[in-house]
Parts: structure tokens; sequence; C-alpha cells
């Protein structure tokens, strides 16, 4: 067990510390839905970690490097610190980079009632993203009182992703969206700046923050259809925004300490821009009617003010009572081109839309939370949140080439929610802690339409809702018990209720209600200091009703569905020098229906499940060596097997002290 | 009914007669990775962690505190992070305690359902040591949540942090995303793709069904939800909100 514990930290004297080794796995079937769903390649070797403690700067400063290195993957940690030996606070750097690969499954929406060949599912293309992020603080004292940090933070992604939207196949007579498709993520680059500075006074503090935020999204969606009409769609999006965040944060003890008040006041400015060409093709290359857009430009223009004082006050002896509120004021400006070339694509304009859209309202929220701690080993609490909104928007679109698709609204949206909670924490005896909380959830949205002009009665747009309201009803308990000293239990269950009533304008409203439940359980047995078995149980059940289930006309099934998992795991001190270490995973759900004449089915018949044995073998105090073997399998029956993937595995890794 | 009563009482007086006073109930996780350490209390790592101690007092993990068994048995600061003995001893000794930013089992002895859930097939990648707990949550702070209707920041800031793209603003926006991402995602995991609590038409209809149903809005969908779900299907593509479309379409 000590041997295979995870590091916790730094250690604290100079040392290189570096663990090399490979991974291998043998996969049968469907390598891609293995790389996706254990984001992995089959093989992968480096260092799976390091730390190195250089006393380089030597004087006042002391170096921390930490990181990891897998090739295949490119899955890099790389943590550099320097710090003030005495005072970390004094002086500080501190640097980080991390990367890794995301795969892909490349075989879109096939369900085992389809006819086509699960072949013709498959995208000819290893989809896979590249995700980095790179960060740096600096800071330290600048006098007595006050301190300063800056930060510099990138995020990059690049490569091809799967979307969740797929392209056309025809199912004997019947057409489906079912094909993969992907995108291109040309780069994703986010650049976020911040300074801060801090003053610290005896009985509180002031903070200044200035952040920064710049970030470019390019993308390429390609589609390919698989039906007689075969054609591709491209859509080509590029994304800018520029983000100005100023926030000053104070609070301050009064009272003698019994009552300690604080606010936070930000400003928030973002420009955005979009710019979108969308093409159709044939399986020839020649352009096709239909969606053709032509350098499509949407601009946006955001300004937030968010004010939120708080207060934490001691009653009394016991009594706690923390407040905080929050207002908000926020304005949106958002206005599109929308060029479209709607006959046979000659790279002519044949129809334009011009899109104004604004949106400004308030939003206020309140928070209380009550704990009262005057019983030994229990305290009850209570806790009530409330937000009442007033927003105000305004659509106006016109069309330059027919006016008959203009459209004007103007919408004044209310939304009121309130959440109570109550409930416990308890340390009744040695043995055993219990907690229990129930919380009631209320939110209504109201839209009220105070003007709207729509040339077409038979087209609704956007927000066409009344009322909706949403009300949750949730327990939840907790127990911890420990009944032998070899033995611990943890229990957790949780049941939910939510109703969701929406009233479209013009007709009656519907309920529909989402309801679950789950259980889940850790077992910890220790029969031996060196021996420690946990076992832990899991099930998860949800259900969606909604009236489209009793609909005489197009009949949607409800959504059932649960999941059952079971981990285990086997930890084995042999001696001080060997460790033995076994895992074993399983979850697995059959709730699978077909309902094809209707829509997709829905909920999956899947079994996935891994075991894993490994050995910490430390044949002195400077070496551990471990190997391990692991197997495991994915199997869907839902999607006729296409995704089943078998695999087994051999690593080893050797960590050195030097 | 009756015998499995009878066998409960058994059990329980057995376990019961067993009980020792020196049993403490804290997580056995602890032994594993701090074999020797103590309890210190909180108050010990107030002495040193002022800034943490103080905001803990607006967390709502503050709750955990108990009176009467204070820096006695792990409540507060040592019910997460282990006894501290070795810690404050080797001089604040970052190897001797137990960092969230680095593991997550000490979340998981309570929020047991979401070690689960991270173990489904689709799932962010904690297991993968890509991101920890605190990536979301600020167990210290005043919203371990990560947004309620007075946190200084925006609803959905956390998954937008790295999921930028969605964040917006968009010309023609999804009122879900205003309630949170979490309306229709699963952020620990599930057994959909792209973490989806559901993966059906019904995850749509519980908001957007009316009495006319096939009918949504003013248009038929009878034709079009044999093609897929609303998102899959080639329409509504753009879930999270369009530039150009007010139905979400491109």
């Amino acid at each position: 067990m000590l041997l295979l514990s995870p590091l916790l930290g730094f250690a604290k004297d100079p040392v290189l510390q570096f663990t090399p080794g490979f991974i291998f796995f043998n996969v049968e079937k469907d390598k891609q839905k293995f790389e996706e769903q254990n984001m992995t390649k089959v093989s992968n070797w480096g260092v799976e970690s390091f730390q190195f403690f250089p006393n380089v700067l030597g004087g006042k400063f002391d170096t921390e490097l930490q990181g990891k290195a897998l090739i295949p993957n490119k899955d890099y940690d790389l943590f550099f610190n320097i710090f003030h030996k005495e005072d970390k606070d004094l002086f500080y750097i501190k640097n980080k980079f991390q990367s890794f690969t995301k795969y892909y499954d490349n075989s879109g929406g096939y369900y085992k009632t389809y006819t086509t060949e699960p072949n013709s599912f498959t995208l000819d293309k290893d989809l896979k993203l590249f995700v980095s992020d790179l960060s740096t603080k600096m800071g330290g004292k600048l006098s007595e009182t006050w301190s300063s940090e800056f930060e510099y933070a990138y995020k990059h992604k690049s490569g091809d992703f799967a979307n969740y939207n797929w392209a056309n196949a025809q199912q004997g007579a019947t057409q489906r969206r079912i094909v993969p498709v992907y995108t291109e993520q040309k780069g994703y680059d986010l650049h976020e700046f911040n300074l801060a500075f801090q003053k610290a006074y005896e009985t509180g503090k002031l903070k200044l923050e200035q952040g920064f935020v710049r970030f470019r999204d390019k993308t390429l969606y390609q589609e390919k259809n698989q039906d007689t009409a075969a054609k591709l769609q491209q859509q080509d999006e590029v994304f800018k925004e520029k983000s100005f965040t100023s926030t000053i944060l104070g609070e301050k003890d009064f009272i003698s300490d019994k009552l300690l008040g604080g606010f936070s006041l930000r400003y928030e400015n973002t420009y955005g821009k979009e710019t979108e060409n969308l093409d159709t093709f044939d399986s020839n290359g020649a352009g096709t009617s239909g969606k053709n857009f032509i350098d499509a430009q949407a601009k946006h223009t955001l300004h937030q003010l968010v004010f939120s004082p708080f207060m934490l006050y001691t009653l009394g002896t016991n009594w706690f009572l923390n407040g905080r509120v929050r207002t908000a004021y926020k304005k949106r400006i958002s206005k599109a081109t929308y060029p479209e070339d709607t006959d046979t694509p000659n790279g002519t304009v044949d129809e334009t839309f011009n899109m104004k859209n604004i949106d400004f309202g308030w939003q206020i929220g309140e928070q209380f939370n009550l704990n009262y701690k005057g019983w030994n080993r229990f305290t009850p609490y209570a806790r009530a949140e409330f937000e009442q909104n007033a927003i105000t928007l305004k659509e106006d679109q016109t069309n330059q080439e027919d006016s008959t698709n203009n459209f004007f609204r103007e919408t004044d949206q209310t939304i009121l929610k309130y959440l109570m909670s109550v409930g416990f924490y308890s340390y009744p005896f040695q043995w055993l802690k219990v907690s229990a909380q129930y919380n009631f959830k209320h939110d209504l949205d109201k839209y009220k339409d105070s003007r709207e002009t729509a040339a077409s009665s038979s087209s609704d747009k956007s927000a066409f809702v009344d009322d909706l309201t949403q009300l949750t009803n949730r327990f939840h308990t907790n127990l911890a018990v420990r009944p032998l000293s070899w033995f611990h239990l943890n229990f957790r269950y949780e049941w939910f209720s939510k109703k969701y009533s929406m009233q479209k304008e013009g007709l009656d409203p519907e309920s529909s209600y989402f309801n679950g439940i789950k259980h889940a359980y850790i077992a910890t047995l220790m029969p031996m200091n060196q021996l420690t078995l946990v076992e832990t149980l899991a099930f998860n059940k949800i259900q969606t009703q909604t009236p489209a289930g009793g609909n005489a006309t197009l009949p949607i099934p409800y959504f059932n569905s649960d999941y059952k998992a079971v981990l285990s795991s086997l930890n084995y001190d042999v001696s001080s020098s060997f460790s033995f270490k076994a895992t074993h995973s399983i979850n697995w759900s059959d709730n699978y229906i077909n309902f094809e004449s209707q829509a997709l089915p829905n909920a999956i018949d899947q079994k996935q499940q891994s075991l894993e044995v490994k050995i910490a073998w430390k044949p002195s105090e400077t070496l551990t060596i471990t190997p391990g073997y692991g197997f495991g399998k994915y199997d869907i029956d839902s999607r006729n097997n296409i995704d089943d993937y078998d695999y087994h595995y051999g690593n080893l890794w050797v960590n050195w002290i030097l | 009914m009756k015998l499995k009563i009878l066998f409960f009482c058994i059990a329980f007086t057995v376990i019961s007669c067993h009980m020792n006073q020196n049993i403490v109930v804290d997580p056995p996780y602890f032994k594993n990775v701090q074999p020797n350490a103590k309890y210190v209390g909180s108050d010990t790592c107030a002495s040193c962690h002022t800034d943490h101690a103080k905001n803990f007092e607006k967390s709502a993990h503050a709750r955990i505190e108990l009176k009467g068994v204070e820096g006695v048995h792990g409540t507060t600061c040592e019910s997460c992070h282990g006894p501290g003995s070795l810690h404050v001893a080797g001089g604040g000794d970052k190897t001797k305690i137990l960092t969230l930013k680095k593991d997550n089992e000490s979340c998981f002895q309570c929020h047991i359902d979401q070690k689960a859930q991270f173990n489904l097939q689709y799932h962010h990648p904690i297991q993968e040591g890509k991101m920890t707990c605190t990536s979301c949550h600020d167990p210290h702070g005043p919203d371990a949540k990560p947004w309620s209707a007075v946190s200084i920041r925006g609803t959905n800031d956390v998954c937008v942090s790295c999921h930028r793209d969605k964040k917006g603003p968009f010309t023609w926006e999804h009122e879900a995303l205003s309630s949170s991402c979490t309306e229709c995602h699963n952020p620990h995991g599930s057994i959909h793709p792209k973490l989806l609590v559901q993966n059906d038409l019904n995850l749509c209809l519980k908001c957007h069904v009316q009495p006319n149903w096939p009918t949504v809005g003013k248009r038929s969908h009878s034709a079009f939800a044999p093609r897929g779900n609303c998102w899959s299907a080639g329409c509504h593509t753009q879930v999270h909100g369009s530039n150009f479309d007010d139905h979400l379409r491109y």
C-alpha cells in the first residue's frame, strides 16, 4: 500500500526522482472506441512522474520541478516553482504546463435495428484533439501591507473531434440522421491575463483586480451524407472575443469579530465577432442549392456590472448567520448579417437577413445560511436562496429582399426562483457519522410579449414559451459507520423529483417529470494492518416522463434508464519491500428501447469491465519496480456490438530516487 | 419480513457488543496515506492558514464542524485533509498532509456516488489526472457548488473556462443555459456520449412539449422525429446558441 500510494506533494529535501516505463495494450475489435473511453493510444511510454529539487538559485530561494512526459499520448505535465525560502508569500513564481490528447469514436449513431452495413458508419479518419494549458503566476509582498499577483494562462486545442449531430442515411423508406460527422478544430486559443493588488488591514483587506481575455476559435465542420442524394456540407466558423473585467473586493471585521462584512464589485465588458461560411456540394463537388451562407457576420457587445455584499454574523454563542446578496445589471447588443445564396450556388447573394437583438435587465439574488452549534455532536442548518430577474429582450429581424420574413418583438421576461434547504450533520458516536438534507426549489420563468409583429403566423420565433415552472424536491442522506475496527461502511442515498410545467402561448400548460434515485456504498475491510479491501457499489436510475409518451400521433416512450457499478480493490503489503494491488471495475445497463418508427431508440444495453493487478517491489531504498497486468472489455449490444472492444495490457514503471 | 427484522436486530446487537469507543469513523483512506498521524484540530490549522480559516466560515462545508468533537476526530480541516500532526511537526511539510489539488479520494469519502460516475465510460478526466475536483469546486469558498444566485461569477463560468466556445454571447441564446449546463449534461460522468443526462428526445421535450405535440412552436415535427434527436438530426445543431438562426440551426 505504501509503495503504491500516490505522491502527496513535493518532497522536502533536494532530490531527483523519476519513474520511466511503458504500457502496451493489445486491443481487439474497435480500437477507436477503446482510445476514446480509455483516453490512451494502444502503446504509451515515457516518464510517468518526475520530481527534481535543484537548489540552483541558492541563497534565499527554493525551486521545485515536477511533471511527467508520456510521449505517444502527448501527455505532458510540468510544474516549475520558485519561491522565497522563509516565506512563500514574500515572493513566488508558479509555472504550469499540461497537455493531453482526447480521442473520439468515429461511428456516429448506428443502432442494432438498422439494416445498413456498419462499415458505412465509420469515418475513414482517426479523430483526436490535442488539448494544452500553460500558465504562469508570479507575486509577492510589495510592503508590509501590500501584495500583488500577476497571472497569465493560455489554453489551446487543435485536431478533429466527433460531433453529436449526424448526417443523412437512408434506412429502408426512412431517412435518418445517423452517419458520423466531425469538426476540424483549426485553432482554439484562449489567453487570459490578470493583475491583482491586495492591501491587508488589521481588521480586513481590499483587493483590486484587472483581467483581460482574448479568445479565438476557428472550426471547419464537415458533414457527408450517405443517402441517395449524397451531399457534403461544410461550415467554416471563426469566432473572436475580447473581454475586460475589473473587480474590487473588500472585507472587514466589525464588533469584535462578531460581524464580518464585505463586498465585491465586478464590471465585465465583452466584444465578440463571428464570421461564417456555409457551403453544400453534391458528390461530384458541384455546389447545390440549400443552405449556402456567404460571409455571415455577427457582432456582440456585453456589459455587465455585479455588486455583491455579504456578511457573516455570530448571532449569539451558538448561532451563525451568513448572508449574501448579489445585484447585477446586464446589457447585450447583438447584430448579425446573414447573406444567403438560395438558388444553385453562384457566389451571388440572393437574400440577406439583418438582425439586431438587445437584452438588458436586472438580477438580484439573496442567500441566507443559518447554522446552530449549541448541541454537542449535532449541527442543524437551514438555507434559503432567492433570485429575481427582470429582463427585456428586443428582437428585430429584417430581410432585405423579402419583407414577409421581417419580424419584430419585445419580450419582458420575469424570472423568480427560490430554494429552501434544511439538514443536519451529526457525529453521535465515535463510530457513526450521519447527515441528511432536504431541499425544495421553485423556478418560474414568465415571458410577456409586449410588442410582436410577424408577417407569417405559421412560424414561431424564439422564446415562444409563455410560462415555464420547475419544481424540484430533493433528499439525500450520508451515513458512515465503523462498527468494528476493521470494518468501515459509507452509504449515500439520494432521491429527487422535478416537475416541468410549460405553457406555450395560446395553449394549455403541459407537465413533464424528471425523477431519479441513487444509492452508493463503500465498504472498507481491514482484517490486517497490511490488508485493505474496498468495495464500492452504485445504482443510479432516472426517468423522464413527458406528455409525448401518451400521444396518439407520435408517441415517444418515457426515458427509463439505470446503471449499476461495482468497483473493488485489494491492497496487500506483503512486506516493507513488497506490495500487491488488484482492482476490478464493472458497470452495466440494460434499458434499450427500440421505437424506430417514431424516433431513434433510447437508453442503451452495455457492459464495461476491467481488471488490473500490479505489484510494487522495492529492492533498495532508492528503487521501486512496479509491473502490472490488466484486462478489460466493453460490450454494447444496442449498437449491434460495432463498438465492442477487448484488451489486455502489460506495463512496467521503475521509480528511482537519486 | 419478520426474519429480516430479526436478522437486523441480531446483527445490530452483535455489532454494538463489539463497539469500541477507541474506534473512530474517519475514512480508512487516511490511514493508508498518513498511517502515524494524529489529529491536531482546526485551531492549529488556522494559526498558519489564516485566509483559508476565515473564508471557510462562509463555506457550506463549515457545517461539518461539530461541537464536542473539536480537534479530536477530524472535523472541518482534517475531515478532508486527514490528521495533521506530522504536517505540523514537519513545519508545514506538504508531503505529510492530503492536498485535494492532487488527490480526489478525500472528496469521494462523502461524495461516493461521484466516484462511481467518474468510472463510467464518459467522464471528465479526473481519474486520468487531467483534472481534480478542485478544478471546478472550491471546497473552502462560499460556493462549493460552482454557482448560486449570489455568486460573483456567472452561471456557467466553471464550465466555460475550458469550453469557452459555448459561452457566447450569441444573437439567439438558449434559455436552458441561463439555468445551468447541468440541465442537459452530467459533468461527473454518464453512460451517454457528451456527458448527456439522457440520449433521447425527452431531454428536450420536458421543457418544449405542448398539448398539440408533435407540433413544437407552430411546426409539426412528425416528419423530423424519426430522423433523430433534436440536436443530432441535423436541425437544432447549435443547441448552445446561434448567431444566425432563431431556431438554433446554424
